[in-house]
């Protein structure tokens, strides 16, 4: 539903059946600015796209000049149809053949240059976009864990889909549609005042009004039509969202109050679309008028001048009956430009603003950068060391204080605590996901941040609690981490996990196609995919999320099996809920808001008679008095967001 | 064509605004058309230009020439007047028809049974109302007064130039035929292609999903090389179907636009030799350029029309699938209301399937007296869901009944029976605005007060406040993101706003702090409190607070009783409890020991020690 909810500038969000919503604290901290509606003309985003364009210079010339030669075989003919006109009128029959022939040539000058400018701004426009395409989306990978917190993959898709085509449209016939309306206007003037001053002047008298009409036309054109995608992409997102939940709505019996709602949006959306087409139908008529005027100011000024001179020498006259031809014919053609000029206003407009929301991903930093002297890891033992380590997301909010561990090779760390005690941090910051604050982290003494972060992540593997696959065989998506890998150590990691069984039972079996994120395969069939996936990797470093947190009983069962010849010689981080999980690690640490506050085995740790054995006698009724884990954390990492501009809480009004 | 006819059928509550446009049309076509001829005039007879031996006389008169230059303008008003009115009508028709169409798509797909769902995924529904339905309005309002004028303008603009000089009127209207052929050639060459631009946009959006929504993965892996080349491929596959589209308009554009030109050339060349015959007057000439300028648009719709008229027709018959989709679950005519029942449900012999081949129910038997607890346990696929989603009919049963307060649910009306049953799903869908649209959800109408009273007996009252904006927080996007133990809290206030009799919880994923559970639980136990519930459940406490546990394997109750009596047996409780509960039991047990040591240690203040009655879980036991 992702797809319809955006529209192609950004998400407006709908409340509930469609009121508007108050504009919230803006989520992203890398400040993507999804309301910037764009000017038509934007220095900035033009000289950030000459770059690209450099290197195309010679195709752009050659384009230009095949645009002028348009233009010109759009605006001369009226010249020799003219000049042909007059000679008949003369009786000069002999010239007809060169202005008929004149006009065919002019005709196939612009078939050839018109055909030739549109191939070369087609391959240019096209390449152009896929190359900022790509290098879009290489950006974004590229881009640290913090940033993909914060912000929505959907919003990030549509800047890579529809900002890029509204660009396109430029590049390939906006830009150069420009350039040939001005230059069409350039032509016809000057032909209209080189026949005759005084009638060009009569003729371009009804410029300026039509000018400036257009003017307070394209103000409320661009309203209404800002308007028109607002309201659509509202009643879109509604629509989709309705039907995502249809479930609820049939078991909250809301049919007819969504009805209602959905007709009022319905409506808006009707009401804003007649507007803007109400606009549009103005415009064709108004442009048609002002022909008219010209032409008649034009019949009535020449004829007046005709039928004052009585008797003519005969070119005289034909020249006159000419002049009305040339006249008549380009100022149909005169209009045209101008009209465009003003319709293709908001086109510019998105346009930029498409291209500054382009800059904006290209120009986002990633926080987290390879120095330029990192070394490259060849061998990891799995010694890891944190010395002292601080973390926080926003100044002042600490989420890890003080956290010292040292941990030896092929050990196994439970992390325990609540929802925001900083359990996934912990396991965040060693793959370098984030940088610590203070502190350091060191694998096998070097200190994280010296390391390249592809070398680091090469020997590291991960389990989340929810498994993710990719499109594709289920082959592919085990030898994820080891390209290349043999048939014979793939089948032996999914023996190991347990998974070779119904992988067998599939059609096709290692060759059955995945669907996107694996959804023609059950949650728990999902999850031992990508144990096995992290079996083949072979990592020196485990980091187990929750794994086992959505699988039902029986592929539990197998899990835990699998889980003790993944853990087996390898440093492992295991966040668990599961207590047979937790009793088997090395030690445990025990976390408390952002604090270690105690270490050691199961045994140990019950015996201390801490914390942790209090996580499990205290009843809930005192804890519940003593702080509220997760609804805490949410509560924090929401007044975060918001920082010094959060309001008290408004209860009941 | 009979679709056609139904789209049709859409208009007819629009007959006068179509009249109007029908009228205007005629007006724009005739007003268009004779400004041309008003040139000509002016020329002719307004100088008319004589020539005699060398010398030419304008014998025209001054009054005709101003009459006919204001001619141009009147004609240029009344055109523009009748031009927009056509346009307007036609734009609006259009809109009103789409509106029409998407308000009817909404309620009828709003109402369908679960079974419609399951089937149809909301994408091909989304395609419906959005491409489809713009496909219709596109259609209405472009092709069909617009075609009808399209077609009145050629008749007029070629009957004309024939009217005039029928030789110089063949040599004009030689390319007109060549170029309504090319573009309709060209829209149908341009239609599939621009569905397969939109189905390689569509596919390069998944693979940006995949990669960037696992990002985490790709990462880990160190694959953002291969990712990107993914995506590389993908958008290739965009820019090259771009490249085509646009190489297929940069042949096909400019050609027409020659071709106009070469054929200005042709009538102005024999034109002009007419005239110098003197068959021919020059404003006639004039007349005939202008009329060429005109034709030229409406010849190139043509084929357009011609497309937006196919297309029109398979997104028609898409729409009417939707609309006229037959919901599995029907009221009966007869139906009468439920009104405040005890809330006493019977199972009786209860059968049901997807599909007539195989039954995913065989003879389900429950009874629940009100204010009982049902608890249904069974492994996944088990069909405890559908026995739960059987009773509000998001599906009816295939064979056996059920029955509230003795009487079969299928004689009340589905308002009133899914008024009276409340359900809490494990997946809880929140809608997009505050928490207190999703708390008033089922309950329009509710006051703050009420809201709060429902927040506060499912325990997340005190979370709301303490959010910034409170119960104006909006969830999602925007706002606050709310975890699912918090989300299951709200369902819980949702449910008891409404207050029904029979309640469903399904409780099967509990991925929850210890905390959360606890809140939860306590919300459970209001919830639960006098109504007859049905709990799919996986947490201890409910399990063994039911009265009776009914055990579901393969669509079939296996077993039935109570916790005790159950565990006694051997069979798939005593499984599923060794597999599911024991960790749990086994961390309740060490607390139990440890609750008496200190019991010991210092004499009780509570009378009942932490224990089985009551037991307490720990952070390993949620699951």
């Amino acid at each position: 539903m992702g797809m319809w909810g955006g529209g192609g500038a950004g998400g407006y969000s709908s409340g509930i059946g469609g009121q508007r919503g108050m504009m919230r604290g803006n989520r992203g901290v890398d400040g993507w600015d999804e309301e910037y509606l764009g000017k038509p003309y934007d220095a900035e985003v033009v000289r950030k796209m000459i770059p690209y364009l450099k290197h195309r210079r010679r195709a752009l010339i050659f384009a230009f000049a095949c645009m002028l030669m348009v233009s010109v075989s759009i605006y001369v003919p009226a010249f020799f149809i003219a000049e042909a006109t007059a000679d008949a009128l003369a009786g000069e029959a002999g010239r007809i053949p060169i202005w008929a022939g004149t006009l065919a040539a002019l005709g196939v000058l612009g078939w050839i240059a018109g055909m030739l400018q549109q191939l070369i701004m087609a391959r240019v426009g096209t390449q152009l976009l896929y190359e900022l395409r790509s290098e879009m989306y290489e950006h974004m990978q590229g881009l640290s864990l913090s940033f993909y917190d914060e912000m929505e993959v959907g919003r990030m898709i549509s800047r890579l889909t529809s900002d890029v085509t509204v660009m396109q449209e430029l590049l390939s016939t906006g830009s150069l549609t420009f350039a040939a309306d001005i230059v069409g206007i350039a032509i016809a003037v000057t032909l209209l005042m080189n026949s005759d001053w005084e009638l060009a002047l009569y003729t371009l008298a009804v410029v300026p009004p039509l000018i400036f009409v257009l003017t307070i036309w394209a103000r409320y054109a661009r309203e209404a039509f800002i308007n028109v995608r607002i309201r659509i992409s509202q009643l879109y997102g509604n629509l989709g969202e309705s039907l995502a939940g249809v479930r609820t709505v049939q078991s909250l019996n809301r049919e007819d109050e969504n009805a209602k709602r959905f007709d009022v949006m319905n409506q808006e959306n009707r009401n804003a679309n007649i507007w803007a087409g109400t606009l549009t139908a103005v415009v064709v008529p108004l442009i048609e008028l002002c022909i008219a005027i010209s032409t008649a100011a034009v019949l009535i000024a020449a004829g007046w001048r005709a039928l004052s001179s009585g008797a003519l020498d005969r070119d005289e006259a034909a020249a006159i009956v000419g002049a009305i031809v040339l006249f008549i014919l380009l100022i149909l053609r005169f209009f045209e430009p101008i009209r465009d000029l003003v319709m293709q206003y908001t086109m510019l407009q998105r346009a930029m603003a498409g291209g500054q929301r382009i800059f904006e991903v290209l120009e986002t930093v990633p926080r987290i950068r390879d120095r330029d002297d990192a070394i490259e890891l060849t061998d990891v033992e799995g010694r890891v060391d944190f010395d002292d380590v601080q973390f926080h997301y926003v100044e002042g909010v600490p989420v890890l204080q003080d956290f010292e561990l040292h941990v030896e090779p092929g050990e196994t760390i439970a992390l325990v605590g609540h929802t925001g005690s900083g359990k996934t941090t912990i396991t965040t910051l060693i793959s370098r996901g984030y940088d610590v604050s203070d502190g350091s982290i060191r694998i096998d003494g070097h200190d994280v941040r010296d390391i390249k972060r592809r070398s680091l992540t090469q020997f590291m593997g991960v389990v989340l609690q929810q498994p993710y696959l990719f499109s594709g065989t289920i082959r592919e998506n085990i030898e994820y981490g080891k390209p290349g890998a043999t048939d014979a150590e793939i089948e032996e990691a999914s023996r190991a996990v347990g998974a070779h069984d119904f992988i067998s039972r599939l059609p096709g079996a290692y060759n059955h196609e995945l669907h996107q994120r694996g959804q023609n395969i059950s949650v728990g069939q999902r999850q031992l995919l990508s144990f096995a996936r992290a079996v083949l990797a072979a990592p020196r470093i485990l980091i187990l999320d929750e794994a086992t947190a959505y699988v039902d009983t029986q592929t539990e069962v197998i899990i835990q099996r699998a889980l003790r010849n993944l853990l087996q010689n390898r440093t492992s981080f295991v966040i668990a809920h599961r207590l047979s999980t937790i009793r088997e690690a090395s030690r445990i640490v025990v976390l408390e808001n952002g604090r270690m506050v105690e270490i050691g085995t199961h045994d140990e740790l019950l015996a201390r008679d801490g914390v942790y054995a209090r996580l499990y006698k205290m009843t809930y009724e005192q804890e519940q008095d003593a702080s509220l884990g997760e609804d805490e954390a949410v509560i924090r990492r929401r007044r975060g967001d918001l920082g010094d501009a959060a309001p008290q809480p408004a209860g009941g009004k | 064509m009979r679709i056609i006819l139904r789209l049709w059928g859409y208009a007819i509550p629009y007959w006068k605004m179509l009249t109007i446009g029908l009228v205007s049309m005629l007006g724009a076509a005739l007003f268009g058309m004779g400004s041309a001829f008003l040139a000509q005039i002016a020329v002719d007879v307004g100088l008319d230009p004589v020539r005699e031996g060398a010398s030419i006389t304008f014998t025209g008169d001054r009054s005709t020439l101003i009459l006919a230059a204001l001619l141009v303008v009147g004609f240029a008003i009344a055109r523009g007047i009748s031009a927009f009115a056509q346009t307007y009508i036609s734009e609006s028709l259009g809109q009103r028809i789409a509106y029409d169409l998407r308000n009817q798509i909404y309620d009828t797909v709003q109402r369908l049974s679960y079974a419609y769902h399951d089937k149809v995924q909301t994408g091909q529904i989304m395609s419906r109302a959005t491409q489809d339905v713009e496909a219709i309005r596109m259609f209405m309002s472009m092709a069909s007064l617009r075609l009808l004028m399209i077609i009145l303008m050629i008749i007029v603009g070629v009957g004309g130039m024939f009217f005039f000089h029928w030789q110089l009127a063949l040599v004009s209207c030689i390319s007109l035929p060549f170029i309504a052929w090319r573009s309709w050639a060209v829209h149908r060459v341009m239609r599939p292609l621009w569905v397969e631009i939109q189905a390689s946009e569509a596919r390069m959006t998944e693979v940006a999903d995949e990669g960037l929504g696992g990002i985490r993965v790709v990462k880990a892996f160190s694959r953002e090389p291969v990712e990107a080349a993914k995506f590389g491929r993908a958008a290739e596959e965009q820019r090259n179907l771009q490249l085509t589209q646009a190489t297929l308009m940069a042949r096909h554009a400019p050609m027409l636009q020659g071709v106009a030109g070469i054929q200005v050339a042709a009538t102005v060349g024999v034109g002009a030799w007419y005239i110098t015959q003197g068959s021919l007057a020059a404003g006639e000439l004039i007349l005939f350029l202008v009329a060429l300028q005109l034709l030229q648009m409406p010849v190139r719709m043509l084929g357009f029309m011609i497309t937006s008229f196919s297309r029109a027709i398979a997104a028609g018959t898409r729409v009417f699938e939707v609309l006229d989709a037959r919901s599995a679950v029907e009221e009966r005519p007869s139906a009468t209301p439920l009104s405040s029942p005890s809330g006493h449900v019977r199972f009786r012999d209860v059968s049901f399937g997807y599909d007539s081949v195989s039954a995913v129910l065989s003879n389900i038997e429950i009874d629940a007296p009100p204010g009982k607890i049902i608890a249904l346990l069974g492994p996944t696929g088990s069909g405890k869901s559908t026995v739960v989603n059987l009773l509000p009919r998001f599906y009816d049963v295939t064979e056996g009944s059920i029955s509230i307060d003795g009487v079969d649910i299928r004689n009340f009306t589905l308002d009133s029976l899914r008024a009276s049953i409340g359900s809490v799903q494990q997946d809880v869908f929140l809608f997009v605005g505050t928490i207190r649209d999703n708390i008033a959800y089922g309950a329009p109408g509710a006051t703050q007060e009420e809201i709060e009273t429902a927040a506060k007996a499912a325990r997340i009252h005190d979370f709301i406040m303490s959010l910034p904006y409170g119960y104006d927080e909006w969830v999602g996007e925007r706002g606050v993101t709310l975890s699912g133990g918090q989300r299951q809290r709200v369902a819980i206030a949702r449910t008891l706003l409404l207050d029904p009799r029979v309640l469903i919880f399904d409780d099967s994923t509990a991925s929850v702090d210890t905390q959360t559970e606890f809140l939860i639980q306590q919300a459970l136990a209001t919830l639960m409190e006098g109504r007859t519930t049905f709990v799919i459940a996986q947490r201890l406490r409910t399990v063994m607070r039911a009265d009776e546990i009914l055990v579901l394997d393969k669509g079939a109750i296996v077993q039935r009783g109570t916790h005790d009596e159950l565990l006694e047996e051997e069979g798939l409780y005593r499984t599923i409890y060794d597999l599911e509960l024991r960790d749990q039991e086994e961390a309740l047990g060490e607390i139990a020991a440890t609750a008496a040591a200190a019991e010991d240690a210092e004499p009780a203040s509570e009378p009942e020690p932490a224990g089985l009655a009551e037991p307490a879980g720990g952070s390993g036991g949620a699951s």
